[in-house]
């Protein structure tokens, strides 16, 4: 995938979590296997479509999950609720919604779906297999998160 | 906000379908003591309602929302005509330039994209109370 769709994809994912979360993110430089993100139980995915097409989708523990929203609250959340699933959602949405700004500074290329969030503990998500798939790794502490994109252009 | 423009209290109307959001729009804007979040709306439609109830200084809603959305609401409160009018920032997913443009020719007086830091909204309703 062009390397500057992936650091549109990187920068877009830490100013949102810098702004609007308070944590700041450090991106491993190394893209990770797609099995990594099925270690996590909760997902965030959003449909691109026009031009291009494809999915943004944000993956996190149920823990990383709680600290995003009690950061964003500015409240202790302590239980896998739907404040988190809406964090989640929201944070998302922000990452594809700025990334779909830095993406169209030469024209618009697609629009955004509305978010949808899946919460367990065993499940697979498949997406258009004739598009690139790249997934990109965040740390904070000892947690994980990362940040999948399949598109097509 | 410091401002010497800005001594009494900002009473504010924030408009947004997610109710998390609007949770933590909220407690952005009250880290600033000149501001309050005194009515909330989920909705457009809700949010014209609430105007007929409370009094504001500043409305700060969402773009995207369900039955009537952020820019048809701005339109419909233009169409009011009230005196004083109610100056109302935006906040949007999509910080393009045409979006922008797009959000301001229906009668927004500013915008803001997300993502955005406490200072950078608190910053933003200054200068509208500024001008």
């Amino acid at each position: 995938m062009n390397p500057t769709i992936l650091k549109d994809l990187v920068d877009s994912t830490l100013e949102v979590f810098s702004k609007m979360v308070a944590i700041q993110l450090a991106p491993n430089p190394e893209l990770r296997p797609e099995e990594d993100v099925q270690k996590c139980q909760i997902t965030g995915m959003i449909g691109l479509a026009g031009k291009s097409m494809g999915i943004v989708s944000v993956h996190c523990s149920p823990r990383m999950g709680m600290t995003i929203t009690s950061n964003m609250l500015g409240m202790d959340v302590t239980t896998l609720n739907d404040d988190v699933k809406d964090a989640v959602g929201e944070v998302t949405n922000m990452v594809a919604g700025n990334f779909k700004t830095k993406m169209s500074k030469n024209g618009k290329l697609f629009d955004l779906s509305v978010p949808t969030v899946i919460v367990g503990e065993k499940y697979t998500t498949k997406t258009m297999t004739d598009a690139p798939s790249v997934v990109i790794e965040f740390q904070w502490q000892e947690e994980k998160l990362y940040v999948k994109l399949n598109l097509k252009t | 906000m410091n401002s010497d423009n800005v001594k009494r209290l900002i009473k504010i109307l924030a408009v947004d379908d997610s109710a998390f959001m609007l949770t933590a729009i909220t407690k952005m804007i009250r880290s600033d003591p000149e501001l309050d979040v005194v009515s909330t709306a989920r909705d457009g439609y809700k949010a014209l309602f609430k105007l007929s109830q409370t009094r504001v200084d500043l409305i700060i809603g969402g773009v995207n929302m369900p039955d009537m959305d952020g820019l048809e609401f701005v339109r419909n409160l233009n169409d009011m005509k009230l005196e004083p009018p109610i100056p109302i920032i935006m906040i949007t997913t999509e910080g393009t330039e045409s979006k922008v443009a797009d959000i301001l020719s229906f009668g927004a007086i500013a915008c803001i994209a997300k993502p955005f830091t406490s200072d950078q909204l608190r910053e933003k309703i200054g200068r509208v109370f500024a001008t």
